[in-house]
């Protein structure tokens, strides 16, 4: 576990007949783009960034715009090529740090299959639904530890029942001096067993062990 | 809306190891650029691929000094001027026998219709590689 997050912004094919749109993003540390199905190969690609910028609006009136309006999609200039598929794309600080959400459009004069991430370090929010989900298998990891020590008693008890019933069926034919099991107990103890293998299967199944 | 008409490059970068005029030799990073479906459009050839570096590393561009390349230029009706030019390093120097082999593989690439040199240059002082 790391502390920064990649987002998926974009994957797929880009269309050469039209601008390609990446997903909205902010507050975003830099991108970086992966070209898929072309081994070594790497893209130069042209794009652009775009911010829509929506802020809280103090007008001279005193009036204050809230909620947020929207004062325009401006775009920021890069040179180019600058959106490299072997590169890390960074950002200015009007796309990192003001928090208006941004956008990649793509030029592409052919079809290229890529995908793109927008990084960053994760914030306090990401931090807390980690923390619960972690809460949250540590909880079911439990129940399941519980499960499987009710489990093993039950066994115990069959087992223990099992043997008492061969014990008993021992007794009258060795009067009580049997030390190694003649084949036909052996019989016996076949189905007295495989009784218990399904609740063992059981448990194994049908308990879904989440992934960390 | 943002500027259109831009475009894409496939490519794929090698490492070479570059025969200075002067004497030393450094691994120098070789841009192969390649069509839509990967077709090698670079005149990387079989003398200048002898001289790959066996890496899957970055290599750092220079920015020491020019190497000297074959500039080949190609018919491309894409460009307003008609033609592209794309770079590829001569490995070798000129007092090897491969110098003037390579040019002429890169002479002799498939729709390479014409080639210029430029040599090697230094802009920053050659004064430390004779201390």
């Amino acid at each position: 576990m790391t502390n920064a997050v990649a987002r998926q912004i974009f994957s797929g094919f880009t269309n050469p007949n039209q601008i390609d749109k990446s997903a909205v993003f902010s507050g975003c540390d830099f991108l970086l783009l992966n070209a898929l199905n072309v081994g070594m190969d790497q893209y130069e690609i042209a794009a652009s960034i775009v911010i829509e910028v929506v802020a809280d609006t103090l007008y001279f009136n005193g009036q204050v715009e809230v909620p947020q309006v929207p004062l325009g999609t401006k775009e920021l200039p890069l040179s180019l090529p600058f959106f490299d598929t072997a590169l890390i794309v960074p950002l200015p600080s009007e796309a990192t740090r003001s928090d208006c959400q941004c956008y990649i459009c793509l030029a592409t004069s052919f079809p290229i299959n890529i995908e793109m991430f927008s990084v960053s370090t994760k914030n306090l929010c990401e931090c807390k639904d980690e923390l619960s989900s972690l809460k949250n298998d540590i909880n079911f990891l439990k129940a399941i530890n519980t499960a499987i020590a009710v489990n093993q008693i039950a066994q115990d008890v069959v087992l223990l029942a099992t043997a008492t019933v061969i014990g008993v069926g021992l007794a009258l034919p060795t009067g009580g001096t049997s030390l190694s099991l003649p084949p036909a107990v052996t019989a016996t103890l076949a189905p007295a067993t495989a009784s218990i293998v399904p609740i063992l299967i059981s448990a194994g199944v049908s308990i879904p062990i989440p992934l960390p | 809306m943002p500027p259109i008409g831009f475009k894409v490059r496939r490519y794929e970068d090698i490492g070479i190891y570059y025969d200075s005029d002067i004497g030393f030799t450094v691994p120098l990073r070789q841009r192969t650029y390649k069509s839509e479906n990967g077709e090698i459009q670079t005149p990387v050839t079989a003398l200048l691929l002898v001289r790959k570096v066996p890496t899957d590393c970055k290599i750092p561009v220079s920015r020491d000094f020019t190497p000297r390349v074959a500039i080949a230029c190609f018919e491309n009706p894409n460009n307003l001027t008609g033609e592209s030019r794309l770079k590829v390093m001569i490995a070798y120097r000129p007092r090897d026998i491969n110098h003037n082999l390579q040019i002429q593989e890169v002479i002799n690439f498939p729709n390479v219709k014409a080639v210029e040199y430029t040599g090697e240059t230094h802009t920053s002082s050659i004064k430390r590689y004779y201390d």
